[in-house]
């Protein structure tokens, strides 16, 4: 087919470069890093402002929910409502004293759900006995009532009076864990702030396991530094100014093992099912590195990278048992490197690693103060650094976290 | 520039994806120097072609994950700046509208020998002379190969207007390539 004069045009301006100034990779350089610095601030906005946001959340959540106003668990203690909280003062008296067994008797059955302490008529008094238990005779259990009845009014006026007996009881009776504490009571419901505090060790993961680097220019400086003394490079019969000339270019592969990690954590107890979670953890990146150089020569050296990380995160605990709890989490983590060598040569990596991450946690608590809990999390790294690490090459990496947690 | 080892495209790709400084500085070294011309077809101005060629750049650090070894890495690169130009273009307000005249008489156009003697510097200066819409429509149809379809979809214009002005471009340049030939005796 014959062309078009203006084909030609074409292909002659599609084969056209265009010299660059010599500092123009320079300048590139520089505005990549701006550029790069600024989408890393934005997603700190972005990240600090979702954590601010639910964080604000989990605080309103937590002072408006009014103390009269029955939760979930209260609405389910209704079904079974304690025995202590409707029966006469003194019943309670004689229960706090007699052992645990002789609390549940038919006559204690008989109470009235909590609901029934604004009872304030005799026939609101029958409606109240229809939900009773009917193992008693009727005249009697009307009676019984009427003296509940009277018994809780007397107990409403009062107040700060019955408060110290309350606590007597439930001291007594050591049901906390077992979350009879959850039951109404009279006094207004005590917002605890309770913390946690965890031992953990982790194992990472991600698909790739083995990972090559290839380097494209020699390293800038010496290339007879401290780290070729210590390596196991292949001695060859030629002068080392030859050796070097020959050096001019090489490729680089790393083997990188799973990290290492483990570190203490603590938790703060927002609510019954929002919690922060943050810590220390200390993760050790091990790797082989192998020089390959022009003139076949190779040097191994051994490379490893310390880090200190402080994670924050948001827990939200979906289920909230007594033996167990699961929960789910999303939040931040910044890791230092404390310290790093190749060869027996340091490295210094000034830049502080940033990542997102999620977790989604079991918790099977062994005694009412320990928990062990199991936790794969997944995060991803918003940098890299210089040091080439597992981490680097793989932003997504699995955790699976385990270890031991104290509740306080 | 130091000595560099030749990989191929995707493995450039994937190495740049991983943040490799050396394999960045190498991408850049392949196609730095054409997607600068290639932003100088576009807007003319020297100064802000390289601007739009940095841009360019970090984009393709940042995009160059998502690279299909489909095609070559220097026309997928060269799309990504295309793009960013046209999009720059339409924010600043610069691809404006023109009232398209309807009679499109003949014109007399160069002989393809004539326009292969003339200099690429000086085919370049004539595309550059262009008024700004229709240096694009020609650039995006001629060079780089887009059909009047994607043309219109990319700067939101009919496609009887796409080809339209494709057709006043080509008649200025024809005009601009005789004067030259008259001028320099080809």
């Amino acid at each position: 087919m014959m062309e078009d004069w203006t084909d030609i045009i074409g292909e002659e301006l599609e084969s056209i470069e265009e010299p660059l100034p010599a500092d123009d990779w320079s300048v590139l350089q520089r505005k990549y890093a701006a550029s790069r610095k600024k989408k890393r601030a934005a997603l700190f906005a972005w990240a600090g402002g979702i954590t601010s946001v639910a964080a604000a959340i989990a605080l309103v959540l937590l002072l408006i929910r009014p103390a009269d106003v029955p939760s979930n668990d209260d609405l389910v203690a209704e079904q079974h409502p304690p025995i202590e909280e409707v029966v006469p003062t003194d019943t309670v008296s004689i229960d706090a004293s007699s052992d645990t067994s002789d609390t549940v008797t038919p006559k204690k059955k008989r109470q009235i759900p909590a609901s029934v302490n604004v009872v304030k008529s005799s026939d609101d008094i029958l409606i109240a006995q229809d939900n009773a238990e009917e193992q008693v005779p009727e005249e009697e259990e009307i009676f019984e009532v009427v003296k509940d009845t009277v018994s809780i009014t007397e107990r409403l006026l009062a107040d700060a009076g019955n408060t110290n007996d309350k606590k007597e009881v439930t001291k007594d009776n050591q049901t906390d864990y077992w979350g009879l504490d959850d039951f109404p009571d009279d006094e207004p419901k005590r917002k605890r702030i309770k913390v946690s505090v965890g031992l953990s060790g982790s194992a990472s993961a991600s698909p790739i396991i083995k990972m090559y680097d290839v380097n494209l220019e020699p390293p800038q400086g010496d290339m007879t530094g401290p780290g070729q003394k210590d390596s196991t490079e292949v001695e060859t019969p030629e002068p080392a100014r030859a050796l070097m000339r020959s050096k001019s270019s090489y490729t680089e592969k790393y083997r990188h093992e799973i990290p290492k990690s483990f570190g203490v954590s603590a938790r703060l107890h927002l609510t019954d099912r929002l919690s922060i979670n943050t810590g220390l953890n200390y993760t050790r990146y091990a790797s082989d590195r192998t020089r390959i150089f022009s003139d076949y020569t190779y040097q191994n050296d051994r490379q490893y990278v310390h880090y200190l990380g402080i994670p924050v995160r948001l827990d939200w605990i979906i289920v909230n048992r007594k033996h167990f709890n699961f929960y789910l989490g999303a939040g931040i983590q910044a890791d230092k490197c404390i310290y790093a060598t190749v060869g027996g040569e340091r490295l210094h990596e000034k830049e502080v690693l940033f990542g997102l991450n999620g977790a989604m946690g079991l918790q099977f608590n062994i005694v009412p103060m320990v928990g062990l809990y199991f936790e794969p999390d997944i995060s991803y790294s918003l940098n890299e650094g210089s040091i080439q690490t597992y981490r680097s090459r793989e932003p997504f990496v699995v955790t699976v976290r385990g270890g031991l947690r104290f509740n306080f | 520039m130091a000595d560099t080892i030749h990989i191929e495209d995707n493995e450039l790709a994937r190495l740049c994806a991983r943040g490799d400084e050396k394999a960045r500085n190498e991408l850049y070294t392949r196609y730095a120097a054409y997607l600068y011309a290639l932003c100088i077809r576009y807007v003319g101005d020297r100064e802000f072609a390289r601007d739009l060629m940095h841009d360019a750049m970090i984009k393709i650090f940042d995009t160059v994950g998502k690279y299909k070894p489909t095609g070559s890495l220097k026309s997928w690169c060269a799309r990504v700046t295309v793009n960013l130009v046209i999009d720059h273009l339409r924010k600043s307000r610069k691809l404006e509208t023109v009232s398209i005249d309807q009679t499109q008489e003949k014109i007399p156009e160069p002989q393809n020998e004539e326009v292969a003697k003339i200099p690429k510097a000086e085919l370049m200066r004539m595309v550059g002379e262009l008024p700004e819409t229709k240096r694009v429509i020609f650039n995006l149809f001629c060079v780089e190969g887009y059909s009047h379809k994607d043309i219109a979809e990319m700067l939101n214009i009919k496609e009887k207007t796409s080809s339209s002005l494709l057709f006043k471009a080509r008649a200025q340049l024809a005009e601009n390539v005789k004067d030259y030939i008259m001028k320099n005796g080809l």
